[in-house]
């Protein structure tokens, strides 16, 4: 069987190093046109690609229907972590998932505006690993953080310093920061979970509200003007954009995997029946404080990236603010996913945009604009969510979105 | 043989009511034991006290040598006390396998599930408790005497040596009794200490060599079924006579 499966990639190994060749040259083309000649240049390409290419591309096309066939039959050969991913990626919500980050990493290459690029895009991306922290802790393990920025504002602070002040690159600045945020958790998680109940939330929140009035007192610490002039990721908002995005994937899929794993499965016995855990033999204390470690962690690389893409950071970090929004973000995107956090950020991310965009404000009387800002927007989502859409926003549409997919394939 | 569980002068009290008032017996290793009382006799109070989720105002548990009052609910489970809850309780969101699958990740179920596989010991739990057919639905549209059987799954997931069965029968049809009989049954000969409740003494009648009962917190007879029910308190406590209230 195995020799069989070498031989048959043997038959077809000339094949592939044609294809990967092949698709090679054609995607330093295309990415060489669009690079010079922006957009315009994409369908130019494009037909470009199939006139000259067309029958070598059908060859070749026809030659990988065999290479596959022959991976198909051999599918046991595969090693089962490759074989699961090809599998996920197969079914619906893979593909999706698959798809959504093939649209955001081309991103960069439709639009080189800074703007777009810097303050929407790798914002959202941000919300993404920060609102996936949250939901981490409260989605997984039941346990509800209202002071989220308490590790999201540290860490921040913490890696501002660190590249300010200590001169140290980013990237260990951005683990320091994040380890600190670590530190933290320990002091108000180790308190308040080993009791039931909402003490956790009451925890986070009284702490971030302590840290806020420390942070923006004027003597002490960082002053009442914070830190700033912390340098971006990079010069280029496209190599900026492309770091961040790699953090996401890698941030989510550990989040995601921890919740698919054993781990997680004593996590979501916590969330579902504290008190049928402890009687299962599970020392739920010692596991809420673990998820709320780890949340505080990825929370912290969240801020970190914050701040260098603010340039800045202050003792606003600490606002409740900032502690609500991966509450919302979750709340559009739905809980216990992780992946939602990226559909509720972006969502949010976008939805302010277009509004700001949509009414100037104009009309309102002096000084109501300002309120009329990100905290107004947020509070009235999150009203609209709980009152319409427990399972989040788009849960319904996606799930529509699946039945339609559904009847295309036949099913 | 010898002891497995000894209880000396347990007392638990809510306020101005004693739920156990001075309680004490002993239970040896291999046992099959039941506890009966009437609605409100503090049964679950014993369960709860034996188990850490309460914590008595006097006396000592003692098992297998050693002592365990006021230790917390996951450490007396990882020693080897296992028990079930009066009212059905489960992970909704988890899988019937995963919820068996978290007993078998406690410390002590590790121990066994390690060598051949959380999910293989898991799927074998399943498969006596005979459920293994439905190991890959969420608990919520099991019927009852499923739930049933699955807070049994649960409880032997961290491979109990002392297995707490509080009124596991009720709720159920009598093919439903039976079939969870046979599990009880089967559970015994694999060497598990039972100890179970249950307020109506038939059931436990012919199940159990030896009862204890207790009415208003207090120990009131041991002995074989048989004795037990021709106890004259007993009689008494089950047909609310003696005390003077009708
Ligand atoms: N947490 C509590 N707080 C106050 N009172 C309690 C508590 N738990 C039990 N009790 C009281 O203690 C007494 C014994 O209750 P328990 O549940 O142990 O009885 P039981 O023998 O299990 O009854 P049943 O047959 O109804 O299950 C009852 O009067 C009950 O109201
Ligand atoms: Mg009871």
């Amino acid at each position: 069987m195995q020799i069989r499966f070498l031989n048959r990639i043997k038959e077809n190994s000339l094949f592939v190093i044609c294809v990967s060749v092949f698709y090679l040259v054609e995607l330093t083309y295309i990415l060489t046109l669009l690079y010079y000649f922006g957009y315009t240049s994409l369908i130019l390409s494009t037909i470009l690609y199939f006139t000259l290419f067309y029958f070598g591309f059908l060859y070749l096309a026809f030659n990988f229907t065999i290479l596959w066939a022959a991976i198909k039959r051999n599918f046991k050969l595969i090693p089962s972590a490759i074989r699961r991913l090809m599998a996920w990626l197969g079914t619906f919500k893979g593909g999706l998932t698959l798809f959504c980050m093939l649209i955001i990493a081309i991103i960069p290459l439709l639009t080189q505006n800074a703007y777009y690029l810097g303050s929407m895009f790798i914002v959202a991306m941000i919300y993404t690993i920060y609102a996936a922290s949250w939901d981490f802790l409260a989605g997984y393990t039941g346990q509800v953080s209202f002071g989220q920025a308490a590790f999201f504002g540290f860490a921040g602070y913490v890696t501002a310093d660190r590249i300010l002040i200590q001169n140290w690159p980013w990237l260990p600045s951005l683990f320091f920061g994040a380890l600190i945020a670590v530190l933290i958790s320990l002091i108000i998680g180790i308190p308040t979970l080993r009791l039931k109940g909402p003490y956790l939330a009451l925890g986070t929140l009284s702490f971030a509200s302590i840290l806020y009035l420390l942070f923006a007192m004027p003597t002490i610490l960082y002053g009442s003007t914070g830190l700033f002039g912390v340098p971006r990721l990079s010069e280029n908002v496209i190599i900026e954009y492309y770091i961040v995005f790699i953090f996401v994937i890698i941030s989510l899929t550990i989040m995601k995997a921890i919740g698919n794993s054993k781990l997680g499965t004593v996590f979501k016995s916590i969330r579902d029946d504290e008190t049928g855990a402890e009687a299962s033999g599970i020392h739920t204390t010692r596991y809420k404080i673990l998820a709320f470690v780890i949340s505080a962690f990825f929370a912290g690389i969240a801020g970190g990236f914050f701040t260098m893409r603010n340039t800045a950071v202050s003792a606003q970090i600490f606002g409740t603010t900032y502690s609500f929004y991966p509450l919302v973000m979750v709340a559009i995107g739905g809980i216990a996913t992780i992946s939602g956090a990226g559909v509720g950020a972006f969502f949010f991310i976008f939805l302010i945009e277009i509004l700001r965009g949509v009414a100037d404000f104009q009309w309102l009387p002096a000084g109501a604009a300002d309120f009329l800002d990100d905290a107004l927007i947020f509070s009235v989502l999150l009203i609209l969510v709980i009152r319409f859409a427990g399972a989040g926003v788009l849960k319904s549409a996606i799930e529509r979105l699946k039945n339609l997919w559904d009847i295309l394939l036949g099913r | 043989m010898g002891v497995i569980l000894e209880v000396k002068n347990l007392t638990k009290k809510f306020g101005g009511l004693t739920a156990v008032n001075d309680f004490s017996f002993e239970i040896e290793r291999g046992e099959f034991i039941g506890l009966i009382g009437p609605n409100g006799a503090g049964k679950t109070t014993i369960f709860n006290l034996l188990t850490g989720f309460e914590k008595p105002n006097a006396g000592s548990i003692r098992f297998d040598g050693i002592n365990i009052t006021g230790m917390s609910p996951y450490k007396i489970v990882n020693l080897g006390i296992a028990r079930t809850f009066q009212l059905v309780r489960s992970f909704k969101f988890l899988t019937i396998l995963d919820n068996v699958s978290v007993s078998c990740l406690s410390p002590r179920g590790k121990k066994v599930s390690k060598d051949i596989g959380t999910e293989e010991y898991a799927s074998s739990i399943l498969t006596a408790v005979g459920l293994v057919d439905k190991a890959r639905i969420p608990p919520i549209v099991l019927p009852h005497g499923d739930l049933r059987k699955l807070q049994i799954g649960k409880a032997v997931g961290t491979n109990p040596q002392l297995l707490l069965l509080d009124e596991p029968f009720s709720g159920l049809s009598h093919e439903e009794q039976l079939g969870i009989t046979d599990l009880i049954n089967k559970l015994h000969d694999d060497g598990v200490t039972i100890f179970m409740t249950g307020h109506v003494l038939r059931e436990l009648m012919t199940l159990v060599p030896r009862v204890l009962a207790m009415h208003q917190g207090k120990l009131i007879a041991d002995g074989p079924p048989r004795e037990v029910a021709g106890h004259k308190i007993v009689l008494e406590a089950y047909l609310g006579r003696g005390e003077g209230f009708a």
